[in-house]
């Protein structure tokens, strides 16, 4: 039935109640604020997560502040902490040439004279020290030339090659050999180059290991 | 558009919806019957009657009636009577009330008129102009109490005019305002909405004109509606009201035939008395007049009305309120 004596009013509430078309606005509408709800839900969520993170951000940036302060106070002690630190490796590597000399004298045999020896450092590296810088060996090449006895026999310098070899720190390796012809009048010479490395490793000079210092220095 | 949308997102019934009425079907109807000194109602699912209460005025908090106020017993009342009887019949407690109020003759006018005599384009305007001052409009009128107002078609088909030619002839209608806010408000407490309000001699005579008078007969017929507060006497000839008196009584109403007749020329004629109550039973009808009694009543609706009431056994209704109100929801 159509409405008689109805207010305006009362007719526009029972059409929002009643007519389909309003049902059906009313359930987008409905359905637009649950989303909406999911929205908000998910904001809120995400504006505590993030407050937290904050709060998390603030109190390491404060940590970090207090370690600070506090590492300011031990500058002197670290700085000396890190000289000493730089003078690892320098002791590490230092090559014992004493035990060197020591082992060619042992290991050269009787139809060979050394003549000249040398010793020298090549593949340096820089480290910093306090006072200056400090030019790091790596390696050392050591030349060993002499002379050969007359009548010697001529696989004696590679005998001799090999027996120092087995006396130098490990991953020695020799550079060359020459082997010089025997004359007449003259004695026949050699000449060995061997390259060692300054690595700490001295067991086969019969030296122990240079002890390491603590990472924690 | 903007202002129809912002409207409806503001007062979208949201807890209605969200309470299951996206889903509902069509609502019941409570129709009410209200005289001054008895309230009925009949309780509608879709075109079927399923409840009837002959006597409301006990219960605590029955609608207002037309000569007194309802609504601070509403108010005062512990348990809602639409809900209640909602329930009690089986139905969801999400209804409509149609109200159909037997107003006297002081609280009602209705006149068959047309625009031109009133002075307006269209039914529009000229309802716009009663709602500010019905005096400019009507000369004979000296009620100062605000009024709703309504233009039907002159066939009394109970649905506004919209439109209308300024010769043709419609019915105006008016109740007074108070009375139809105190009608809404206590629809509004009891958690309904409101369908119509019918003056009882519209609704009876729409009833007469839409369902008894034969179609095909071309006499003029002069039916009479007799209420507890009024009579009202027209002349309809092929479907058309002509002319329409009120009177306080139905003796007034029978007295003024003769002159009816005369003023119209109509020789022949048949007259229908239709009455609320048992008001025929006071008055010799005229020889010629039909009383649309109880076994008029079951012919012309194809039956009895046959309703539970409260105590649960189904009941023959054939009083002429009973039938009025199941046409009136079946609109």
């Amino acid at each position: 039935m159509k409405p008689l004596f109805v207010s305006q009013e009362n007719i526009i509430k029972r059409a929002y109640r009643r007519d389909r078309w309003f049902k059906l606005a009313g359930g987008v509408v409905i359905a637009g604020l649950f989303l909406q709800l999911a929205f908000a839900y998910r904001l809120i969520q995400q504006t505590l997560t993030g407050s937290s993170l904050a709060s998390e951000n603030r109190i390491l940036s404060y940590s970090i502040h207090t370690a600070n302060a506090a590492r300011a106070k031990y500058a002197d002690l670290e700085k000396k902490l890190a000289d000493l630190h730089s003078w690892g490796p320098i002791l590490t590597n230092r090559l014992p040439a004493s035990a060197v000399l020591a082992a060619i004298e042992q290991a050269v045999p009787g139809g060979l004279v050394i003549s000249h020896l040398s010793l020298k450092a090549v593949q340096q590296a820089p480290i910093k020290l306090s006072t200056g810088v400090f030019m790091l060996p790596r390696m050392y090449q050591l030349l060993v030339g002499g002379e050969r006895a007359q009548g010697s026999d001529s696989a004696l310098v590679e005998r001799f090659s090999r027996s120092l070899l087995a006396k130098m720190p490990s991953s020695s390796r020799q550079l060359s050999q020459h082997v010089g012809p025997e004359e007449t009048e003259r004695l026949g010479t050699f000449q060995l180059v061997l390259e060692l490395p300054a690595n700490g490793n001295y067991h086969s000079l019969g030296l122990s290991p240079v002890q390491q210092p603590e990472e924690n220095l | 558009m903007y202002r129809h949308l912002r409207h409806f997102l503001r007062f979208m019934p949201l807890r209605y919806f969200l309470t299951g009425g996206l889903w509902s079907g069509p609502a019941p109807t409570l129709a009410f019957y209200l005289a001054p000194q008895e309230a009925r109602l009949l309780l509608m699912r879709g075109k079927k009657p399923v409840g009837y209460e002959p006597e409301l005025l006990g219960e605590p908090d029955s609608p207002p009636l037309p000569e007194g106020s309802g609504i601070s017993r509403a108010v005062q009342a512990r348990q809602l009577l639409s809900p209640k009887l909602a329930r009690r019949y089986g139905l969801s407690i999400d209804v409509e009330h149609l109200f159909v109020v037997d107003c006297s003759l002081k609280d009602v006018y209705i006149q068959v008129t047309t625009l031109h005599s009133l002075r307006r384009k269209t039914p529009t305007s000229l309802l716009e102009d009663l709602d500010e001052d019905p005096a400019r409009i009507l000369e004979e009128w000296t009620d100062h109490r605000p009024y709703r107002w309504v233009v039907l078609g002159n066939d009394f088909r109970p649905e506004p005019l919209l439109k209308a030619g300024v010769d043709q002839q419609v019915i105006l209608v008016g109740l007074p305002a108070e009375y139809c806010e105190q009608l809404e408000t206590w629809s509004e407490t009891e958690g309904a909405t409101i369908t119509a309000i019918v003056p009882l001699p519209v609704a009876a005579y729409a009833y007469i004109t839409q369902v008894v008078l034969p179609k095909d007969v071309a006499r003029p017929g002069i039916c009479i509606v007799v209420t507890d507060s009024l009579a009202l006497s027209a002349v309809s000839r092929a479907g058309k009201v002509e002319v329409i008196h009120l009177h306080k009584t139905l003796a007034e109403a029978l007295h003024s035939i003769p002159a009816i007749v005369a003023d119209l020329r109509l020789p022949e004629h048949f007259i229908y008395v239709w009455a609320s109550d048992d008001q025929l039973t006071q008055v010799d009808l005229p020889r010629e007049a039909i009383a649309l009694d109880a076994e008029q009543l079951r012919s012309t609706s194809g039956g009895s009305l046959v309703v539970a009431e409260s105590h649960g056994k189904k009941i023959t209704h054939d009083e002429p309120v009973a039938h009025l109100l199941a046409w009136l929801t079946q609109l």
